[in-house]
């Protein structure tokens, strides 16, 4: 019985674990260089269900996605808005963290 | 900007450039997807107004409004175009973009000849020498622009030709911007910016010119002036 429970304690805690929604979304982009550019790719993200606050970096070329509680953006979708917004996605990475806390690393490291 | 104490300080420089020598421009026909863009143009011999709706980063659509004149003939022309714009090509790399834009348009032109400025023609009467002579005809434009941009280097070519039965106005630019520092999309972008312009049919001149832009977010203005102290300024808006 007791072997049962901690087997069940370690399944739950692991489906916990990849089942929890990112908070977060960094996206990679090529050809940003103006506030046009990082307007197209904030409007596109921002048009998305899941998609609660954008900040995008000229410096960093990089956009970050706040998602809303338990949801995400599938990257095929990413790929297509990005690309729609006339842009090319390098990478996509997700993260637990906020995206206050994303924002300032991005800030902070220019 | 670590050269400067803030970019405020640019910004006096900038506006400290604009009032010892008076403004021009050359921006993109296409902002971004599901945008709109309203676009004013001012020159000594020119005026220019236009609103587009960019429903994809490569397509864009909407009227122009426009008066060009020739200062040294007395000829005016008022043209009313519908123009479409189309971004044929585009390369994002890492640091950079570059674009080729093409834009067609067609409409009315009503061109006004000054009686001022006109030879007197056999048979005509003191009296009908004081009409202007006004013509209406439909018109064609076309524009084909080229630009490679990085946040601290630009450059930009175009080709512009305007025409109707009875004219061929024909405008070639290009122009070179240098930004003193990477902005950022939250920043001030300030650019510097010489450009050289030839014009053929209405203006017959080569002249260069520089000017300075301002832009930030959606707020693009720029202002400056011909080597003939000839003041140009554009404002473009896109939300």
């Amino acid at each position: 019985m007791k072997t049962k429970l901690i087997i069940a304690t370690i399944a739950s805690l692991f489906a916990t674990s990849t089942l929890a929604a990112p908070k977060t979304i960094q996206i990679g982009l090529d050809g940003l260089v103006c506030a046009f550019c990082a307007q197209g790719v904030e409007k596109k993200m921002k048009a998305q269900a899941a998609t609660d606050k954008v900040f995008v970096s000229l410096d960093k070329k990089i956009a970050v996605v706040s998602l809303k509680d338990g949801k995400d953006i599938p990257d095929a979708t990413i790929k297509a808005e990005i690309t729609d917004a006339g842009y090319v996605v390098k990478s996509i990475a997700r993260s637990d963290d906020a995206f206050d806390v994303v924002t300032k690393k991005i800030k902070d490291s220019k | 900007m670590k050269f400067l104490t803030s970019k405020a300080t640019f910004l006096c420089i900038a506006i400290g450039i604009l009032w010892t020598i008076p403004p021009y421009a050359h921006a993109k026909p296409i902002a971004f997807a599901d945008s709109w863009t309203f676009m004013h143009e001012r020159e000594s011999d020119m005026l220019e107004t236009s609103l587009y709706y960019a429903p994809t980063y490569w397509f864009s659509f909407g009227p122009t409004v426009s008066i060009s004149r020739s200062a040294e003939n007395g000829i005016r022309r008022e043209a009313n175009i519908f123009h479409t714009n189309f971004l044929l090509k585009r390369w994002n790399m890492h640091n950079a973009q570059a674009n080729v834009f093409a834009t067609i348009g067609a409409g009315r032109v009503k061109t006004i000849v000054s009686p001022t400025s006109m030879p007197a023609q056999p048979g005509q009467t003191v009296a009908n020498m004081s009409q202007p002579i006004n013509r209406t005809e439909n018109t064609r434009h076309a524009t084909i622009q080229g630009d490679y941009e990085t946040r601290q280097f630009y450059t930009s070519v175009k080709f512009d030709a305007h025409q109707a039965s009875s004219f061929l106005d024909r405008t070639d630019m290009m122009q070179i911007g240098v930004s003193p520092y990477a902005h950022d999309y939250e920043d001030l972008a300030i650019w510097f910016v010489a450009q050289v312009k030839k014009k053929r049919g209405l203006n017959d001149e080569t002249e260069g010119g520089a000017f300075v832009r301002l832009f930030k977010k959606n707020i693009w203005l720029e202002v400056g002036m011909t080597e003939g102290r000839r003041s140009q300024i554009m404002l473009m808006i896109n939300y």
